[in-house]
This record gives C-alpha cells, sequence and structure tokens, in this order.
C-alpha cells in the first residue's frame, strides 16, 4: 500500500466537511438569499464560540477513550456562579470569572474520582452529574433569569474585528489552536492520543492513562465553565434553564468530533477535523433557522449525522481490529457497549 | 479407579435445597431500599413537623398515594428501560418518545380534532415505530445502542415539534388541552388510589412477575449475563432485542400519554427529566449495566425512594429545585458505595 | 558482550494445573535459542513470566547476574525484555515512528521534536533495510510491516532480550525472508533472541539452539544442526501415561451414521471431511488456530458455512444458527468454557437449565421444581461440589465448572445425539480429568456421538477411538487409536 500521510487523511475529513458546509451554505442562499448580512454572520459566529470552545473539553476526553456528559450543565453552573457572585460581591469580573473556572476544575476532578478511580462508567456518572449540576444552578436562581451587569465584559461581546467577527470567536479560534498544537505537537498531547488508542501499549511504553485522563476532566470542567462565562455576556446574563441547557452544545460538540474523525472509540482524531464539524453543524442549525424551521430540527438532523458518523467510525474500528489480528467487537450489535468506560 | 460415575457420599443424602427465600430476598437490592424507605418515612414523620410546623403531616394516606401517583409516569419508564438494561441494552430515547406520544395526543385532540381514542391508537403505534427503528439500527447496522438511542434521542424532539405546529404554522414549545374523557381517564381514583397508578403498581408486579419467573425473564438474564453463551444455546437474541426495544418505546408512549392527560399539556421534551430517574431507579436497584442481574422489585423501591425523597423534602419546606440534583448525587453515591461494597468481594459492579 | 539470560527453577501453578515445574535454562547472546514444546507445555506462561505479566512461584529470572523482579509488564521492558506477541500492541491511528517511540518521544521540554523522531525512526528503518516510511500510520501497512514495528520498538528500547512468539503464522514466505534476515541481524547485534513456533522448517532455518519442555517441565537442551527431526519430536511427547487411559470402560460397538460431513469450508477450515457413528468418539488433534474449534462451530451453526454438504441422521442439513443444531439434537461445549459457555454471575441452576427452559416451562411460566430436580441430577451425576443449586457459577473450579456444562446437555430434557467438547479439560486438574475421560465413554456408551477435540496430544489419542488430525484448516490424516503414536499425530499436526 502506499504512504499516505496522516495528515493528508486527516485532511481529507476536514476538506469533505468544508464541501458539505459549502453544499449547505449554497441552498441557504439559494432559499433565502437575503440572509448573508452581517447580523446573521455575527450571530452565527457567536454560535460557534460556544459549541467550538466544548471541543477542547470533549474532544480531547474522547481521544484518550472516555466520554464527558456533563459540560453542558457545568457551563450552565459556572454562569450562575459568575453572575451571582459577580452581582453580589461586586469583585472584578476577571477575579469572579477566576473563581467561578476553579470551580469548573473542581466538578471535573470529582467527575474524574467516579470515573477514573473507582472505574464506573463514564457515561452513567457525567449524566447524573449534569442534573447534579443542573440542578444546583436552577436551585440557586429559582429558574430566575439573573441579569449581568457588567459592562466592561459584556461589551467585549459586541465588539467585531472586521465589523463581522466577534472578539470572542478570535479568543476561541486561538484556543482551538493552542489546544491543537497541544495535542499534536507535545508529549502530553500525543500521550492523550495513545492511551485511547491502546491502554495495553499504552501502560506497556510508560504511560499513565489513570493521570493522563484526570487531568483532562480537570481541563473539561474547566473549559465548560469558560464557555458558560462567554455565553453570559453574549446574553448578559445567567440563566439556569436557557438556551445553554438547552441546546447541549456539549453534545454538538461530541458529535462534530466523531464527524470530524475522532474516534468514539479512543485513539485518533484532531481537532481541525472536529472544527469542521462544529462550523457544519452551526450552520445547519442557523440555516434551519434562516428557513424557518424551529431548532429542534437540528437535533433531528444532528441525530442522523450522529448516526452516519458512528457508522462510518464503526467500519473503521472493525477494519483496525482485524488488521491487528483481533477478532471485531463482539458486542457491537444490540448490547450496550460504552466505549466511555475505558479501563484505566 | 475405575469407573467414576455417580457416588455414594454423603452429599448424596443432600436435595441441594435452593436457600430459603426470606434469605433470597434479603440479599436483593431491594431489600436496603426498603429499609431506606422505612427510615426516611420515619425522618419524614417526624422531621416537618419540628422543622416547619404540626401542619406539615407526612405520615399519612395521602402522602403515599400521592407518591404511587407520581411515580406512575416514571414506573412506566423504568419498567421499559429495566428490561432492556437487565439483557444487556439500554435506551435513552424512550424519554423523548413519550414526549412525542403526548404530543401526538394534544395536537390530534385538540388541532386536528381526531377523536381521543384515534388519537391514543396514533401516539402507540408511533412509539412502537420508533422502538422498531431503535431496534433495526442497532441489531442489523450493529451500533452501539447506547449511541443509537441517544441520537434517537436528539431527533424525535424534531418530530414532536413540527407535529406541534398551531393554525399559523408556529412551532409550539408546549401544547394546552382539554380533553374531558382522557382527563377523567388520567385523574380517575378509586377512593384516594389514582387508577392510573394502580395500573402502574399492577404492570410491575406483571412484568416482574415474568422477569423472575418465566422462561422468557430468564432469557432475558442470560442474554445479558453473556450474549455468546445465550447464542451457543440456541437462545435467539436478536427477536428478542426487537421486542424489548418495541416494549420499551411502547410503554414510554404510554407514559407520555398518561402525563399529558394529567398534566392537561404535552412538550417535546417533557419527559427527559424523568427518563433518567427512570434509569437511576434501576441502577439503585440493582439492575446493572452489562446485564444479568436485578430485578424490577428494585426498581421499583429505587423509584420509591426517589419520590419518597422528594415529597418529604417538599413538605419539609425544601425547595422544589433540590430534589433533581438529589437524586443525581444519590446515585452517585450510590455507585460509590456499591463500589466499595463489592470490591471487597471482588465482584465489581462497574455499573 | 556475552549476555545471558537464566530462568533458574522456575515453577508456577494455577488452580489445579502446574504450569510450569522447576523449569531452568539459560539463553546466550548470539544464539537463537528455539522454545518448543506441545500446547500446554508451559512456553506461554514462561514468556508471561519473561514479560511480567506473571511472577512465578519459584525461582528466579536472571539478566547478566542480575535478579529481575518484575513489578509490572513496563518495568520488564525498562530492565531490557521484550516480548513481541502475536496480537500487536500497537496504536493503529498513530505513526509508524509515534509507535516506535510512545513514551520515549524526543523532546524539547515537552514539545516532540519531530525531525529527530523522524531521522531516528529512519535510522533504524535503514538498518534492517526496510521499506516503510516512518510517517505511515501503522493502521495502513500490511501485517509484516507491522511487526517489523514491533521489532523496532524493542530495538529502540534496547532491548537486551528479545522473545517472539509464533511471528510468522500471518507472513507470506517473502515476508518470512525479511523477518529472518532482521532476527539475524538482532543476533549479530548481540541481543538475546528467543524464539517460541511450532513450525519446524522454521525452527531449523534461524535457531542455534533448541529447548523443549514437555508438561511444564523442562526436557532437553539441544542444538539445532545436530538433532533430526524425530529425535525433536520424540522429545516433545512420549510420556508415561500411568494407568488413567488403561482403566476407561470403553464402548466398542458403533451404531448407525449420525453425522457426515463433505468439504466443509469456512473463513477458517477448506475441504473438511468425515463420518461419525453413534457410540464412536472422533477426536481433533492439531495445533491452536488449526481449524479444529471452527469446524465444531460450523457443525453447530454458529460460524456461516461457505461451502460443503452436511447429512444429520440421513437428512441433508444445513444449521444457519445454534438452534438449528440444537433442535437436532447437537450440543456444543465450548472450547472457552467462561467467555462462551457460562453465564458466570448466574447460578448452577440457570446454566445447567439455559437450553431446555422451552421444556421446563409450562404456560411461560418456569416449572421450579423441574427445574431444581433436573440441577440436582446433574450435580449427582457428575459429583459436582457445591452445597446449593444456588451457588454461582463463578465461584466453582474450573472441573465443576465444566461438569456444569456437560450437564446442561446430557439431561432429562435434552437429548443429545451428537455431542461436541472442545478443549474439556483445558485447565482442570488431574482426577477430574480422569472423571471427564470416563464420561465421554459413557456417552458413546449411550450411543451418542462423540467430537473430542483437545490440545494434549496424550488426552486425544487415548480417549478417541479416531484421530483426525488437522493442519493449517484442513485435515492432514485420520488415524485410529491403535495405530496412533504421540509422535505421529504430532508429526501429522506440525509438517507440512
Amino acid at each position: 500500500m502506499n504512504v499516505s500521510r496522516s495528515r493528508m487523511f486527516l485532511r481529507s475529513k476536514v476538506f469533505q466537511l468544508l464541501v458539505l458546509s459549502a453544499i449547505v451554505f449554497a441552498i441557504t442562499t439559494l432559499i433565502s438569499p437575503g440572509w448573508v448580512n452581517p447580523h446573521n454572520i455575527r450571530r452565527l459566529m457567536d454560535n460557534m464560540v460556544i459549541t467550538g470552545i466544548f471541543l477542547t473539553a470533549v474532544a480531547p476526553l474522547l481521544m484518550s477513550g472516555v466520554i464527558d456528559f456533563s459540560g453542558s450543565s457545568m457551563a450552565v453552573l459556572s454562569q450562575v456562579i459568575f453572575v451571582m457572585l459577580f452581582e453580589a460581591t461586586g469583585l472584578p469580573w476577571g477575579l469572579v470569572a477566576l473563581i467561578a473556572i476553579i470551580c469548573g476544575g473542581v466538578i471535573g476532578l470529582i467527575n474524574a474520582f467516579f470515573v477514573v478511580k473507582l472505574n464506573l462508567m463514564a457515561f452513567i456518572v457525567t449524566m447524573a452529574m449534569a442534573t447534579v449540576l443542573a440542578g444546583i444552578a436552577s436551585w440557586l436562581t429559582r429558574n430566575v433569569i439573573t441579569p449581568l451587569n457588567a459592562t466592561s465584559f459584556t461589551d467585549l461581546s459586541t465588539i467585531w474585528v472586521f465589523d463581522i467577527i466577534p472578539v470572542f470567536f478570535i479568543f476561541f479560534a486561538i484556543l482551538i489552536i493552542i489546544y491543537s498544537w497541544i495535542l499534536m505537537k507535545t508529549t502530553f498531547g500525543r500521550s492523550v492520543i495513545m492511551c485511547g488508542g491502546n491502554q495495553t501499549a499504552a501502560r506497556l511504553a510508560g504511560l499513565n492513562p489513570k493521570r493522563i485522563r484526570t487531568i483532562l476532566f480537570i481541563n473539561s470542567g474547566m473549559i465548560a465553565s469558560i464557555a458558560g462565562i462567554l455565553h453570559s455576556a453574549q446574553t448578559r446574563s445567567a440563566n439556569a434553564s436557557g438556551g445553554l441547557g438547552m441546546n447541549m452544545p456539549h453534545m454538538t460538540a461530541f458529535i462534530a468530533s466523531i464527524l470530524g474523525g475522532v474516534s468514539f472509540f479512543g485513539g485518533s482524531g484532531a481537532l481541525a477535523g472536529a472544527f469542521m464539524g462544529v462550523v457544519l453543524i452551526e450552520l445547519l442549525a442557523y440555516a434551519l433557522l434562516v428557513m424557518g424551521l424551529p431548532a429542534a430540527v437540528t437535533g433531528l438532523l444532528n441525530g442522523i449525522l450522529l448516526l452516519v458518523a458512528m457508522t462510518i467510525d464503526q467500519v473503521a474500528m472493525s477494519m483496525r481490529m482485524k488488521k491487528l489480528g483481533l477478532k471485531s467487537h463482539g458486542s457491537g450489535g444490540g448490547g450496550a457497549v460504552m466505549p466511555g468506560t475505558a479501563k484505566t | 479407579m475405575g469407573k467414576v460415575s455417580g457416588n455414594l457420599t454423603a452429599s448424596s443424602t443432600n436435595n441441594y435445597a435452593k436457600v430459603h427465600p426470606l434469605k433470597r430476598a434479603m440479599r436483593t437490592k431491594a431489600f436496603p431500599l426498603l429499609v431506606l424507605f422505612a427510615l426516611m418515612v420515619i425522618f419524614f414523620s417526624i422531621f416537618p413537623q419540628i422543622h416547619v410546623g404540626p401542619h406539615a403531616i407526612f405520615l399519612r394516606a395521602r402522602t403515599f398515594w400521592r407518591i404511587l401517583e407520581a411515580l406512575s409516569v416514571t414506573g412506566l419508564l423504568t419498567i421499559g428501560a429495566g428490561m432492556l438494561i437487565v439483557s444487556g441494552g439500554i435506551d435513552l430515547s424512550n424519554g423523548s418518545v413519550g414526549s412525542l406520544a403526548g404530543v401526538i395526543l394534544a395536537t390530534g385532540v385538540s388541532a386536528n380534532g381526531w377523536p381521543w381514542w384515534v388519537a391514543v391508537i396514533v401516539a402507540v403505534l408511533a412509539s412502537g415505530i420508533v422502538g422498531f427503528l431503535n431496534a433495526v439500527i442497532i441489531n442489523e447496522l450493529k451500533l452501539p445502542a447506547f449511541v443509537v438511542t441517544l441520537a434517537m434521542a436528539a431527533a424525535i424532539p424534531a418530530v414532536s415539534l413540527f407535529m406541534s405546529r398551531n393554525e399559523i404554522g408556529t412551532f409550539m414549545g408546549q401544547i394546552n388541552f382539554r380533553n374531558s374523557t382522557l382527563e377523567a381517564i388520567g385523574r380517575h381514583r378509586i377512593g384516594e388510589a389514582n387508577t392510573a397508578a394502580l395500573v402502574v403498581l399492577a404492570l410491575f408486579v406483571i412484568y416482574g412477575v415474568i422477569l423472575a419467573r418465566t422462561k422468557f425473564g430468564r432469557t432475558l438474564y442470560l442474554m445479558g449475563g453473556n450474549r455468546a453463551a445465550a447464542r451457543l444455546v440456541g437462545i435467539n437474541e436478536k427477536r428478542i432485542s426487537y421486542f424489548l426495544y418495541i416494549n420499551c418505546a411502547v410503554l414510554a408512549g404510554l407514559a407520555g400519554l398518561l402525563n399529558a392527560t394529567r398534566v392537561g399539556l404535552a412538550g417535546a421534551q417533557v419527559l427527559v427529566g424523568e427518563q433518567f430517574t427512570g434509569i437511576t431507579a434501576a441502577i439503585l436497584g440493582g439492575i446493572s449495566f452489562g446485564g444479568g442481574s436485578g430485578g424490577l422489585g428494585g426498581a421499583f423501591m429505587g423509584i420509591v425512594v426517589i419520590r419518597t425523597f422528594a415529597q418529604g423534602t417538599a413538605i419539609s419546606g425544601a425547595s422544589p429545585y433540590l430534589t433533581a440534583p438529589a437524586s443525581g448525587a444519590l446515585l452517585l453515591l450510590a455507585l460509590a458505595f456499591d463500589y466499595f461494597n463489592t470490591s471487597r468481594t471482588n465482584k465489581r459492579l462497574t455499573v | 558482550m556475552g549476555q545471558f539470560l537464566e530462568f533458574r527453577n522456575i515453577s508456577k501453578s494455577f488452580p489445579g494445573v502446574k504450569a510450569l515445574d522447576d523449569v531452568s535454562f539459560r539463553a546466550e547472546s548470539g544464539r537463537i535459542l528455539a522454545l518448543l514444546g506441545e500446547n500446554g507445555a508451559g512456553k506461554s506462561t514462561l514468556l508471561k513470566i519473561m514479560s511480567g505479566d506473571y511472577i512465578p512461584d519459584e525461582g528466579s529470572v536472571v539478566l547478566n547476574d542480575e535478579v529481575m523482579n518484575f513489578v509490572s509488564p513496563h518495568d520488564a521492558i525498562v530492565k531490557g525484555i521484550s516480548v513481541i506477541y502475536q496480537e500487536r500492541q500497537l496504536m493503529m491511528a498513530l505513526s509508524v515512528m509515534e509507535n516506535v517511540f510512545a513514551g520515549d518521544l524526543p523532546n524539547h521540554n515537552g514539545v516532540v521534536d519531530k525531525a529527530k523522531l523522524k531521522a531516528e525512526t529512519k535510522a533504524l528503518i535503514d538498518k534492517f533495510g526496510l521499506a516503510i516510511q516512518p510517517e505511515t500510520p501503522v493502521m495502513l501497512l500490511p501485517v509484516a510491516h507491522q511487526q517489523m514495528v514491533e521489532i523496532m520498538k524493542a530495538y529502540r528500547r534496547n532491548s537486551k532480550v528479545i522473545a517472539f512468539d509464533e511471528p510468522t503464522a500471518p507472513l507470506t514466505d517473502t515476508e518470512i525472508t525479511v523477518l529472518f534476515d532482521l532476527i539475524r541481524q538482532l543476533k549479530e547485534d548481540g541481543k538475546i533472541v528467543i524464539y517460541v513456533s511450532h513450525r519446524m522448517k522454521e525452527i531449523y532455518d534461524i535457531t542455534d539452539d533448541v529447548i523443549v519442555l514437555k508438561d511444564g517441565k523442562f526436557v532437553s537442551n539441544m542444538v539445532t544442526q545436530d538433532t533430526v527431526e524425530g529425535d525433536l519430536i520424540k522429545a516433545m511427547v512420549g510420556r508415561d501415561i500411568g494407568d488413567t487411559y488403561a482403566n476407561l470402560d470403553r464402548n466398542d460397538t458403533y451404531g448407525d451414521v449420525v453425522l457426515e460431513v463433505k468439504n466443509l469450508t469456512t473463513n477458517a477450515i477448506s475441504d473438511v471431511s468425515f463420518t461419525l457413528r453413534q457410540g464412536e468418539v472422533l477426536g481433533f488433534a492439531g495445533l491452536v488456530g488449526s481449524g479444529r474449534t471452527e469446524v465444531a462451530r460450523a457443525i453447530f451453526g454458529a460460524d456461516p458455512i461457505i461451502s460443503g454438504a452436511l447429512k444429520f441422521e440421513g437428512e441433508d442439513f444445513l444449521p444457519k444458527t445454534p438452534k438449528d443444531a440444537i433442535d437436532k439434537g447437537i450440543a456444543l461445549c465450548p472450547e472457552d468454557r467462561k467467555e462462551q459457555g457460562l453465564v458466570l454471575h448466574r447460578s448452577i441452576e440457570d446454566n445447567v437449565c439455559m437450553p431446555v427452559l422451552d421444556k421446563l416451562a409450562k404456560f411461560f411460566f418456569l416449572n421450579v421444581k423441574k427445574c431444581h430436580k433436573l440441577t440436582v441430577d446433574a450435580i449427582k451425576k457428575y459429583d459436582i461440589k457445591t452445597p446449593t443449586v444456588d451457588k454461582m457459577v463463578v465461584e466453582l473450579s474450573g472441573g465443576n465448572q465444566q461438569k456444569v456444562i456437560l450437564g446442561r446437555w446430557t439431561s432429562e430434557a435434552f437429548n443429545s445425539k451428537l455431542i461436541i467438547l472442545d478443549e474439556p479439560t483445558k485447565g482442570i486438574d488431574v482426577k477430574t480429568k480422569a472423571e471427564i475421560y470416563q464420561m465421554v465413554c459413557d456417552f458413546a456408551k449411550q450411543g451418542m456421538a462423540v467430537i473430542f477435540i483437545s490440545s494434549e496430544l496424550t488426552e486425544v489419542i487415548n480417549v478417541a477411538d479416531s484421530i483426525a488430525v488437522m493442519n493449517n484448516g484442513r485435515i492432514a490424516g485420520v488415524v485410529d487409536r491403535k495405530d496412533a503414536t504421540e509422535e505421529s499425530v504430532l508429526a501429522l499436526a506440525m509438517l507440512h
């Protein structure tokens, strides 16, 4: 078999998604020509920021073989903590944000305790955690929308570079670039992928999957917090029952990751593909909105996209296992395969 | 040496009696939950009186009927999901399916003017179809059940929303509807007890018996315990899998219908929280992932515990917002406790 | 130079089985040592001790005068021992260079030095003269090259000892040549090379010395070039079987033909043909991977049949699922009793009644009394050591677990016409083994046809009436018990 560099492989996923995005863009413009205006583009990018930031939380964990479903609720809680603390104490918003982010890290650590130390199933633990966090957020706010009067901060969401690109998007892009670089170019980043790819081989090579996953969980918590805080700037409020919880951006990030080539089973993928996945999904969602369809239709499409992406991933996985000389996973059909339970 | 068939040892006089049923009952997860329930009852009989005042009475018949009524919707979801988990599967979409059924009922009756029983039939059929779809994708495409039902859970609300367009064409988040017959059915009481809740209780008993005492039920445990071995003794796991997914979806549909008639409104995401409570209850009650253990008795006690806790804390004046996170936290604690408990005997219950 | 790896008085036991018994030998650098022995002789246990997966009960492993006490498999690697198993331990989506240097990526303060990584990997590739690019994802490499990557991994770690476990199974002849050049290169570089294989041709091709193990004991140490094949085989077999087999009460009357197999072909076997009569015990011998289990599974409907004709009791028979076979009265006791035979966390009763739940139910409800009786009958018949029918099978010993499976298929409720036993005595103590041998004979006496698959040569040729020897997916020959010797059977199984 001729040499094909891994980067070329990834680029092709990125390329495919780029093409799909272009098609969606084209069709939408055909149906609603007026939609390409600065207002819409800014809104679209605002959406991409929130979902996209979750990539840096969800994707690394997925690469190392673990799922985290608590992200969105963590974001909501952080948002609530941030806004309420700020309004109550009047401390500088930077400091309050830091406190909220640290809270996120602590929650991540708690997740890690259950999943990594106790070896419980990640999906159940993080889902349970999600209900706990969402519930606490609701309790704190009594489901009342709390306004945020930190104009120095919230105004940031209204600054647009070249009048089109929100500042937050730049922040998000930088974040993606940094994480991408870490994952691709540092020894730590490479160990993340190695842990997911083949746990035994990773341990034989002297890596410590437990430690790595714990770090990634803490990271996930902190990133979710950041997302929540940024969202509060966009909406100038904290809303425990609002869009952030409803739309579940971490799920979108999860689906985008798989679309973009991060394997559900861990061990491969890169942020570039996942990023394009986010672009596609958000573009699709916005397009549907423009065409007058309700937001939930995106749920339908996301569901279909997820299934398609999973089928492709599953096929790739069985090919990989066949090449390793192992029989393919028998428990794939009908059974509840929980890949988020990477045995540590 | 010679022949080694048969034996004349003392053990041949033993009839290898099974463990005494009472002892066996005490070993199930249901039992500690029963104890927990009793403790809660005691606690809540006293605490609210002190904390809130003499009018905060917990210990009366009405409370328990309320608890039963509250857990009937969740119960239907739990039965379906519980059976699936025992057999080694999972359904994360039944909350959405239930919501869909509710929406179909509401739209059918109020917007389309269908007779109520037509709407009910359509709703149940639709639920069944979703269950069938789940089963097809899981069994034929061999995708993990967890992901498939997750994707379905994302997709179904869209369908619900489509159905809930009003006259002008806007999509309603929630639909209110009134139908006296349906309300009468949903809220019908025999004495203090809600009839529908009694029916759900009966279903728990029926399904529980099926699971524990019939050939079919036994097959589910075997499938969940070791799917390969089950196949090699001739069990048709595919057919059973189809049945279970459809069953789960239909039960979810009924849950959605019940919920809609009681509350007078339906929405696309209404039952999603209940779904998770249902799974939590099942796990608390001893049904573990990877299948092969637990029973509906335990699951039932799980819901009872969760709902009693909710009722008790409500009467104690605690914020209703705290019940959901409390059950999430309860689950985590239970799992951790279980880990420390069983890691001693080296039989890890990794959920 | 002049390094050596010594095994001193290594013993290792598992419940009921002594895998290694006071094994001592020495491997030197500059000479490739072959480790030879039948299945169950102890080779894999020895390798696992070398790689740090098992800790010996007694004895020690010494590398250049340093006693090795491994705390983990990683520790073994750090101390210089690499074992290359058949299943490659690679990260498929990652590149060759990342796999080779996993855990030790060249870096500056945590940032990977890609140029250095690539250069060093390339140097290694060139040293061995391979046609691989360092940046190719391992997933895209052919199996042979994946193996090379494993070897490069070991080399890069400066392993002093490199052991190979059946490396040539998935390779073509040309690839084998390349592999052997590489191995010779390792030898020249002063590595201690241990080579485990069943393929005689290869042993003679590449190894300098041969160690033969038998039943967990060291037998002899020979120089490859000075030894004849026949002597090697003789060293591998030839044991005192005592009275165990002589005392078996066998069946000597056969009935009608029960099973006719013609040109059976599946994914793993080709052109398998044989017939089986009532009361007959047909043994299947052969090396691991030769296709014996696959024949059983095909007959049982567990694996798809590509071509061939089967006749059961005179009628055409094409099983598509196990149920088809079970309905005819065919029973299978799978090779891996824990993974495929038993539902470990369920009771003995559940496991015994599994295939016949239909018959034990009346209007859907399980007749608890009947289940109980069935189980008690099985416990008594097979002398299963348990105080109650409710005990979880995971708590039983291997022998008792196997008896549960046997009980399942030979109860009042299931009329076995053909029973297939795949490695029924694996991991079982000697006394229970003898019980099982007699059970097999009893089955035959009751008129059942029995297929008895085993990797233990002695067992197969002494219990079965005739032995079909499989080699590489085909039947190499069928030998009658009267004429069978371990040497002849092993020769059929190993030689082309």
